[in-house]
């Protein structure tokens, strides 16, 4: 009896060893949308935000076909320090009219008054069906200690070539001129507070993607 | 009937499965020694484990165990654990089986930020046909009977298309042939140009032909093409042949023994630009209406219409050092110079160059006295001897008289007139230009700015020594080079005028590069090859007929492993063809979100490879975000299985795609592991239950 005791519980420890991969879903993703009028923004991305998060929309009405406005900004407060996150997107007609993406991390820097040389880093990002530069800056911005954790991204020329095809509707063509559009991502606030939520900001980024899955040729 | 009952009794007895165990033993060991041989796991499979004869066997194996359990009847308790391990085997089997026959394995490829629902099983053959104006391509499946059967017919009468097998190679290596396509380079919108063979260099190199690229009035360039292994020694060659100020620009095509291209454009005054076209890794492609119209490569060639100065000041210098080097006869001026520089240690050629380029920087007909000498000029002057009589009061008679002209000039008179003016004795030969001359033309005035100079030192013997006035060491070094310039203007000795080709009176530092555009199309090429050993390798080309009503065309394709390459135009651009893997659909729709490489702490070496997928059952729409990983599969309810396979590129410089391997196995849950469970407990039982204890 004993023995038997033994062997059952053999087996069934040996097929209780058996598993797959963990689910991650445990954060729902929110929806962000396009540029354009207030009745023709068309939800394109979507991203992972931390709880504790603020997020804070546009106003209702407002055009938001100016690219100098957010499409969505979050804000981390703790007390009486907030660093902000926002997002922008840039459209473009053709290929050849993106703004290469060295050109934005040149802007982020000039933003700076000071820029701390040893504490700057640029490097290569791709993920979603984006490839950019992820950039880090910290030095003083209005006299105060600041950094920016910055992604500017575009889609591969493959994907951009492709959400360039003619449509069979005009809804459609409008949801493809806003996806294939370069997204920035940026980060901004004091540097003892980005320090803190550097991950959870890095974190956030590269969860950022389309909502649609980008179509591909067979 | 008897025999019947006696086959029943065999099939279901232990010498037949001694004989099934015996034949599986040596299949297998044949497996091994066939794929440890070969290297290849295809070729050992064909013919053992994929082999019809294996299958038998497993079907022998079931009806084996199925008939030794059936035999026991009337069953008995005691016949339990016997029956309940056989039964179990039944069901591993029978799920063996059911895989084998309708279970599903092939790749599947995404790309970071898309989908798929299709996997591409490997070692299979189809046509993908891609029909323009349509959505949908559709794949035909090539079969060894279409290449051994007497049917050839891949597609029949698909509106009116037919494509029919002509020729099957089992082995091929397929190159992107570009500017060179077999024995003539291609340029569009030029005829062809024959390519000649060179494998040794040779001493001179004929161009195949000369060509103007931008209209009638442009000026023509040499154009090579020619195929050998010394690239580099060619290229050497054909620059130094083109550098010359009366050579036309070149340009030169040349293949190497690989199939790869290397295009240089060779300019009169040493510049090179070159560019490589690799035949199995072009860096840039154009495709025309998504490759209905064609493919084609482009190369801005820069066109050398303007000098840089500092190229052609280099150009100079290595004439000069060459000149030195062979003791060759300079003019009286450069043969005064080097004297005074061999004397004086310095380097004559650097030194003369400097204060030519100096001297145009600074303008003038003669050097200026204003100016200041740069530095490393300064020593020559200051010990220059000017004091040959005839020449030296040539060039003090010279520099009074300019200087004498110098404000009238200034003002805007012309030359002749000032002349005139002062009643100068040899204007004769001076008038005799001016009937040759336009007013205006600047041009004309140095010539006859010249012609005055020389006249001044053929009179040289004639005339009157100049009294020096008591001077500085500084002012006699600037005194000396207003001189010497003078001496350099009777020998027609100026920056300007002595550089390989006429320039413009302001030479620029950095002259504006305009550039050609040349492009010429695409193709692929298979040649036929020796099957490898290990199949694996080898790489099949098909030659298919496609016919549409009376238009015919014959194209061969080389097999596409990844189903991600060109698909290649035929009948004037209406359809495209790859010949490729056959794919299925799977009833889940897999997107990669982002693919990562995990690399070792402190270490470039990869960890680990991981893709976030969204997995999308589209019978239910119901969607999983997981994460696999070289260790982490994921599975789905129904038997599914996700392999994480391999990433590319493994860093973050550009979007990455992976290769997710997909297993179905359809009677998994319901048949091979309940029936492991059922064959486990058989054998507890077995030894457990008392009839089969030891008394």
């Amino acid at each position: 009896m004993k023995k038997r005791s033994i062997l059952a519980m053999t087996v069934l420890a040996c097929l209780t060893s058996c598993g797959g991969a963990p689910d991650v879903t445990s954060i729902p993703m929110q929806e962000i949308r396009g540029r354009g009028d207030e009745k023709h923004r068309l939800s394109v991305y979507r991203v992972r935000a931390p709880e504790g998060w603020i997020r804070r929309d546009p106003l209702s009405g407002e055009n938001l076909n100016d690219t100098t406005k957010a499409l969505c900004e979050f804000i981390i407060m703790e007390g009486s320090e907030v660093a902000r996150i926002a997002i922008h997107n840039f459209p473009s007609a053709k290929l050849e009219d993106r703004v290469p993406v060295e050109a934005q991390v040149a802007r982020w820097r000039r933003q700076f008054e000071t820029l701390n040389a040893a504490e700057c880093e640029t490097r290569l990002q791709s993920f979603s069906g984006y490839s950019g530069l992820y950039f880090q800056g910290c030095g003083r911005m209005q006299g105060k200690p600041t950094m920016v954790l910055g992604w500017v991204l575009q889609l591969s020329p493959e994907h951009y070539l492709m959400l360039s095809r003619s449509s069979l509707s005009s809804e459609e063509d409008k949801v493809n001129s806003q996806m294939r559009s370069d997204v920035t991502i940026k980060a901004v606030g004091p540097q003892a507070l980005m320090e803190k939520h550097k991950h959870e900001i890095i974190e956030f980024a590269r969860t950022f993607e389309l909502i649609e899955e980008i179509p591909t040729r067979a | 009937m008897r025999y019947v009952i006696k086959l029943y009794h065999f099939l279901g007895g232990i010498y037949f499965t001694i004989g099934l165990i015996g034949a599986v033993a040596l299949f297998v060991i044949m497996g091994t020694v066939l794929e440890s041989r070969t290297q290849s796991h295809l070729y050992a499979a064909r013919l053992t484990y994929g082999n019809p004869i294996f299958a038998m066997l497993l079907w022998g194996f079931f009806i084996n165990i199925l008939f030794s359990a059936t035999r026991r009847w009337p069953f008995q308790v005691r016949h339990i654990p016997f029956l309940t391990t056989h039964f179990g085997l039944l069901m591993v089997l029978g799920g063996a089986l059911i895989k084998a026959y309708v279970g599903q394995q092939g790749a599947m490829s995404l790309i970071e930020g898309a989908g798929s629902d299709r996997i591409y099983e490997a070692n299979t053959y189809a046509v993908l046909l891609e029909k323009k104006g349509e959505t949908s391509p559709k794949l035909f499946e090539v079969l060894p009977s279409h290449w051994n059967g007497e049917s050839r017919k891949v597609v029949e009468d698909l509106d009116g298309l037919e494509l029919t097998l002509l020729r099957h190679v089992p082995h091929s290596a397929q190159k992107l042939r570009t500017w060179v396509k077999g024995d003539f380079a291609t340029i569009d919108g030029l005829d062809p140009i024959p390519v000649v063979e060179s494998e040794e260099i040779a001493e001179e190199y004929k161009p195949q032909g000369q060509v103007r690229f931008r209209g009638s009035e442009a000026r023509p360039w040499d154009v090579y093409a020619i195929r050998t292994t010394h690239v580099k020694a060619l290229a050497q060659k054909l620059n130094r042949q083109n550098m010359h100020s009366d050579k036309p620009p070149g340009l030169a095509i040349i293949e190497d023994r690989e199939g790869a291209v290397h295009m240089f454009a060779f300019g009169p005054y040493g510049q090179v630009w070159n560019q490589a076209f690799q035949c199995d890794n072009l860096q840039t492609l154009y495709a025309y209406d998504d490759g209905f119209s064609g493919y084609a490569v482009v190369a801005e060639v820069p066109c050398p219409t303007a000098p840089n100065k500092r190229l052609l000041i280099d150009q100079l210098l290595l004439q000069l050092n060459q000149a030195t080097e062979k003791h060759a006869l300079l003019s009286p001026p450069l043969a005064l110079f080097q004297k005074t520089c061999t004397a004086h240690g310095l380097d004559f050629a650097e030194t003369f160059v400097a204060f030519l380029d100096h001297w145009d920087d600074v303008g003038g007909w003669l050097y200026p006295g204003e100016a200041t000498l740069p530095a490393e000029i300064v020593p020559v002057f200051q010990h220059l001897e000017m004091s040959r009589e005839e020449e030296g009061r040539a060039c003090e008679w010279a520099v009074r008289l300019f200087d004498r002209m110098a404000p009238e000039l200034d003002g805007g008179s012309h030359v002749l007139e000032v002349l005139q003016k002062r009643k100068w004795p040899l204007m004769g030969s001076l008038e005799e230009a001016l009937a040759k001359e336009e007013p205006g033309d600047a041009d004309k005035t140095t010539r006859i700015m010249t012609l005055l100079t020389r006249q001044i030192f053929s009179a040289g013997a004639m005339l009157p020594a100049v009294e020096n006035e008591g001077e500085v060491l500084e002012d006699h070094a600037k005194r000396n080079a207003r001189l010497y310039s003078a001496y350099l203007r009777a020998y027609e000795i100026h920056l300007k005028t002595i550089l390989p080709v006429p320039i413009a009176d302001t030479l620029k530092e950095h002259s504006p590069i305009e550039t050609i555009s040349l492009e010429t199309s695409v193709i692929a090429t298979g040649q036929p090859l020796p099957p490898e050993s290990k199949l694996e390798d080898n790489i099949p080309l098909i030659t298919l007929q496609a016919k549409r009503g009376a238009v015919k065309e014959v194209i061969s394709l080389g097999y596409d492993r990844s189903a991600s390459g060109l698909k290649w135009p035929v009948l004037n651009g209406q359809y495209l063809l790859r010949f490729q893997p056959k794919y299925t659909h799977i009833p889940y729709r897999v997107r990669l979100r982002q693919a990562r490489q995990i690399n070792y702490a402190n270490s470039g070496q990869a960890y680990s490879y991981e893709s976030d997928l969204i997995i999308t059952d589209k019978r239910t729409g119901r969607s999983v975000e997981t994460t696999i990983s070289m260790n982490h599969v994921y599975e789905t309810n129904d038997g599914y299985r996700f392999y994480m396979a391999n990433i590319t590129p493994s860093n973050e410089t550009s979007v990455k795609r992976v290769q997710i391997v997909v297993n179905h196995d359809p009677g998994k849950y319901w048949l091979t592991y309940p029936g492991a469970i059922i064959m486990c407990c058989g054998i507890v039982l077995l030894f457990s239950m008392r009839p089969y204890k030891q008394r």
